[in-house]
Formats: structure tokens, C-alpha cells, sequence
């Protein structure tokens, strides 16, 4: 079983545990504190957008922040509570301006989705491309801005009328650079610079 | 806490894995721990004279190379895999293969560990920043301030050298 030493040296590549993420953190807010930011004035923040699924309970959250990068082969989410979907296979992962709002976060509170098995609120990564496909099937996402078929990006009520039926693209799912698992329609990881991910 | 510090926890949350095993793949794991934490702390401090064209990783991996040479002028850089690298290489996360294969696979891995060390500086930093720390070939040109396609090249030649002192390696274990 020999395998190409580099591509090893990648797959087995050291991750701090969560203990050292703990102190880094704190040492960083130490940092912080001793040189705090300036609050920033309105219209310089980031534009936040959600949705909330009413009875069956998804909800949707964008939070922009951090940078794109380039990963490659296969990781597990170290983020499972939530996930990413994305309306293009953009390459602005964690940019909601830049990529024209064309992505936002699942997670699941209570009731399960329709056509998605389970729901415990810390396996939305297992279920991140039944989640989003979900949303594409309902018309919670669309490939064209404004990336939705007119539902109101704040509320997704599935206690409504029986939701219209649209095509789904082929998804494919991703961990992105926040950690989370990221669902693309018609692309692939490594196109992105992506590793696939590791639903296990 | 305000949105600029919330956005730099995200920011570390999504770097700092790859920032270490960077810093890893040159430094025992505690000396890479403290560094890690160290280049974050420079990168909050430069927050706002920082350019990003590129995002945040090849500055990221810029300043823990810097670090890492002055950590090797201290003490001595590592030629060789010590026990405490076992503590945190050679664990490729997969329950589909055997134990007998994991072990395997882990020996494989502290071999190429053993032969990446082993290489010439030029082959063993784009090796390092654009196989462990995941920069492209153009982050690891920005990081290194090279052309990309010599980055590119060297790249490729120093994938080729990889494979063949870790297979010489191998062989010779076997031989003993």
C-alpha cells in the first residue's frame, strides 16, 4: 500500500486540539484588549442576512467574515452544527458582499425537514447536502440572483401551501475554510480549491 | 466583544490548523503550538496595515516562516522525526481502513516526514506551504516573494524528490 508521500504529509498534516485553540483564543483576547478596534460606524458593517423555517424548524444564517483559501483532497467539517449553501459555485466562501449574497448557513433546531433523516442539531454536516438540496427543491435557493424564487429570505414556512417542486442541481460538498461544510451546485471541490468532505 | 474581534476569532478558527501543521512539519509540536499563537498575535497587531489581496494565509505562513527561522537559530532545525512529531503526525482519520493498513500508513507518513526533512531548503519550503499549509502555488510565491511559476516548477520537482527519498527510505528499512 504505498501511496504518494506528499499527498500523505497533507491528509495526516497536524491540527491543533481544541484545548490549544482554547488558550490561543485567550491569548489573543489578551491581545486584543491591549489594543482594542475602533467600533465600526453604521453602513461599515457586514451586511447580515437570515431566514427562519417556522414549523419545521431551519434556520438560516449568514455570518460573513474571514477569507477564501485554497485547500485540496478530503477533511472532515471541524464545524458540524452548521452548514453552507451556496447558490454558484462561488469562490467567495466567507465574503456575503462579494459573492452577491449568494450563500447562507443551515442549521437545525427542532422538527425535522421534509425528506431529511434525523435532526440532532450536531450532525447538520451528515445532513449538509439533504439540507440544501431541500432548500433548492423548495425554491429557498436558485442559481440567479437574488438567489431565491421569491420566498422572503427571512421566512421559510413550511406549514404553508405544499412548497413548488424545483430541479435540484448536482451539489457536491466541501469544507470550506470557516470549517463548515460547503454544498456547490455543478462543480467540483478541487475546482474550487476545495477538499471534499468527509461526511463520514 | 466587538465585530472586529468576533471576525478575527473567525479568521484564526479557519487558519490556525494550517498555520501549525506548517510550523509542525519544521518545529517540534509544542514550539509550533506557541508559534502559532504568536503569528496570530503579530497578524492582530498589523490588522490594518496588512494588504489581502490574496487573503490572509500567505501573510499568515510569511510570518510563521520568519518565526520559525529565528526558532532555528535558537536550537537546531529538525533533521529528522523525534519521538514528540509521532505525537501529532502519522493519524490519517479513517475508519474504513484496518488497523494493520493505519499502521501502515502512519509508518509511510513519518517516513515522508523523515525525507522531507531531508531536502533542500528551495524543495522543502514549497512542500511545506503548498502540500501541509494548502497555499496555492501563486500563495506560496506571494509568501516566498517569487514568481509563481518558479514556484510552480520547483514544486513539482520537489514532489518528485519527496517520492523518491521516501521510497529510498522505505526500501531501506525493509533491507534492515
Amino acid at each position: 500500500m504505498n501511496h504518494d508521500p506528499a499527498d500523505l504529509l497533507a491528509a495526516a498534516a497536524p491540527r491543533l486540539s481544541a484545548e490549544a485553540k482554547a488558550r490561543h483564543l485567550q491569548i489573543l483576547a489578551a491581545e486584543q484588549a491591549a489594543t482594542p478596534t475602533m467600533p465600526t460606524v453604521n453602513g461599515a458593517r457586514r451586511r447580515r442576512r437570515g431566514w427562519i423555517g417556522a414549523t419545521a424548524g431551519i434556520a438560516v444564517l449568514v455570518v460573513g467574515a474571514g477569507t477564501a483559501a485554497a485547500w485540496v483532497g478530503r477533511a472532515e467539517p471541524t464545524v458540524r452544527d452548521t452548514a453552507r449553501c451556496f447558490a454558484i459555485a462561488t469562490t467567495e466562501f466567507d465574503d456575503f458582499d462579494a459573492s452577491d449574497g449568494a450563500f447562507f448557513d443551515v442549521t437545525y433546531l427542532s422538527d425535522p425537514v421534509p425528506g431529511v433523516e434525523g435532526n440532532p442539531s450536531d450532525q447538520t454536516a451528515e445532513h449538509a447536502l439533504e439540507v440544501c438540496a431541500h432548500t433548492w427543491r423548495i425554491g429557498g435557493i436558485a442559481a440567479t440572483k437574488p438567489f431565491h424564487r421569491g420566498l422572503d429570505p427571512w421566512y421559510v414556512d413550511f406549514e404553508g401551501p405544499e412548497p413548488a417542486t424545483y430541479p435540484v442541481p448536482d451539489l457536491v460538498a466541501c469544507v470550506i475554510p470557516t470549517g463548515q461544510v460547503g454544498v456547490f451546485p455543478d462543480t467540483d471541490c478541487a475546482d474550487l480549491g476545495l477538499p471534499e468532505a468527509d461526511l463520514g | 466583544m466587538g465585530e472586529v474581534e468576533d471576525d478575527f476569532t473567525v479568521m484564526y478558527l479557519a487558519h490556525a490548523d494550517r498555520v501549525f501543521a506548517y510550523l509542525c512539519s519544521q518545529l517540534g509540536p509544542q514550539e509550533a503550538e506557541e508559534l502559532t499563537a504568536q503569528v496570530f498575535c503579530e497578524a492582530w497587531r498589523q490588522r490594518t496595515t496588512v494588504r489581502l489581496d490574496q487573503g490572509w494565509m500567505p501573510w499568515l505562513i510569511g510570518v510563521a516562516r520568519n518565526l520559525a527561522r529565528q526558532a532555528a537559530k535558537q536550537h537546531v532545525r529538525r533533521t529528522r522525526v523525534e519521538p514528540d512529531d509521532e505525537t501529532v503526525w502519522g493519524v490519517i482519520p479513517d475508519p474504513a481502513i484496518s488497523l494493520a493498513d493505519a499502521d501502515e500508513q502512519r509508518h509511510q507518513v513519518l517516513a515522508a516526514l523523515t525525507a522531507l526533512r531531508g531536502l533542500s531548503e528551495a524543495d522543502r519550503e514549497v512542500v511545506q506551504m503548498c502540500v501541509i499549509a494548502g497555499l496555492s502555488p501563486a500563495d506560496a510565491a506571494l509568501a516566498l516573494g517569487e514568481p509563481a511559476s518558479t514556484v510552480r516548477s520547483r514544486l513539482t520537482r520537489a514532489r518528485r524528490r519527496l517520492a523518491a527519498a521516501t521510497s529510498d527510505l522505505l526500501t531501506c528499512e525493509e533491507l534492515i
